[in-house]
């Protein structure tokens, strides 16, 4: 069971044979929530720090039923930054500003950006192979809109060797970090593409959050990161 | 009658429900984790009407002062711990 409530998330499920499990979080100590929907697959993931423990809380669900962890989604980040009543209304810049990028993701950022909120800069990357078709970092996309930074990338595949047909991807993996939570980020230089570690923080605890992407977007993320970093500083100050 | 079947998947046992078309490289197949498609999740009207063995548990996890805003009932779940996380220092 998937229960919300107006200061906390539950997650009750079975763990063996008449054995429950029990998580729960407030939402001030709620760091971030993600996506996972691959054709029928759905998974949603929760992480949280505690006073007792720290960690993540994953439900597995059919995608046919999207819509409604698409509202849960909605509800922990508007509850995480306080906002009620929350607006229905989605940024129609997502469509004229990003006219120029592959259609997926431009699709998905309007599908997947939290309604309510404004988009202020993105970045999209494509993927990066090695010799024999070997992914290193999938495809993926950054947003950056006045609440959230929200990341979405293509399901990476694990296999070393691909032919070319079978470089499609069905699914996407999308991480939503409300700034709140941001506290500072760092990339790693690898030979043929860049780590960013995002540090997502709350008062009881830390979570660190990779992503993998082309080098030649290390200039555009790098802005992108500061300017989220100094846009929570001022909300801070304000 | 039966199912019209694709050429691709000729001699494959017919599908029946939701299908996926492409079953290559996806790591969902390697484990039970896909929910069946004749059970979908579905949302609870509160507490009360959740299933028996969870009922329980949601009760004693939820306080009174709690406003339930949400139940949705899944059927697969599992929790995992983060490797990264790390204690802060207050």
């Amino acid at each position: 069971m998937l229960c919300l409530t107006n200061r906390q998330w539950v997650i009750v499920h079975e763990a063996g044979k008449r054995a429950l499990e029990v998580a729960q979080a407030g939402f001030t100590d709620t760091l971030s929530v993600e996506l996972t929907v691959v054709l029928l697959y759905g998974k949603l993931k929760i992480g949280y720090a505690g006073k007792d423990r720290s960690g993540s809380s994953v439900c597995y669900f059919n995608t046919v039923m999207e819509g409604l962890y698409a509202k849960v989604i909605e509800q922990v980040l508007n509850s995480i930054d306080g906002v009620w009543p929350p607006s229905e209304e989605r940024d129609k810049r997502i469509m004229q500003d990003l006219k120029d990028w592959p259609l997926k993701f431009r699709n998905y950022g309007w599908f997947h950006l939290p309604p309510g909120s404004k988009l202020f800069n993105a970045v999209n990357w494509p993927t990066v192979f090695g010799r024999f078709g070997r992914e290193f970092a999938a495809a993926g996309a950054l947003f950056l809109t006045d609440r959230h930074l929200v990341v979405i990338t293509e399901e990476r595949s694990r296999s070393w060797f691909q032919k070319k047909e079978d470089r499609t991807r069905y699914g996407a993996i999308i991480t939503y970090l409300p700034l709140a939570r941001i506290s500072g980020f760092r990339i790693q230089e690898c030979r043929r593409f860049r780590i960013l570690e995002l540090q997502a923080q709350a008062a009881r605890g830390v979570e660190k959050i990779q992503v993998l992407f082309a080098t030649e977007y290390e200039k555009e993320i790098t802005g992108l990161l500061r300017k989220a970093l100094q846009q929570h500083t001022v909300e801070k100050q304000g | 009658m039966g199912l019209a079947q694709p050429e691709a998947f000729a001699g494959e046992p017919p599908y029946i429900g939701l299908t996926t078309p492409s079953r290559k490289s996806l790591s969902t197949r390697r484990k039970n984790l896909v929910s069946p498609v004749d059970r979908f999740p579905f949302k609870v009207p509160d507490v009360v009407h959740c299933p028996d063995p969870f009922r329980d548990s949601l009760r004693r996890a939820v306080t009174p002062t709690d406003n339930v805003t949400e139940i949705i009932t899944v059927q697969l779940l599992s929790a995992e711990r983060l490797l990264c996380l790390a204690p802060c220092c207050a």
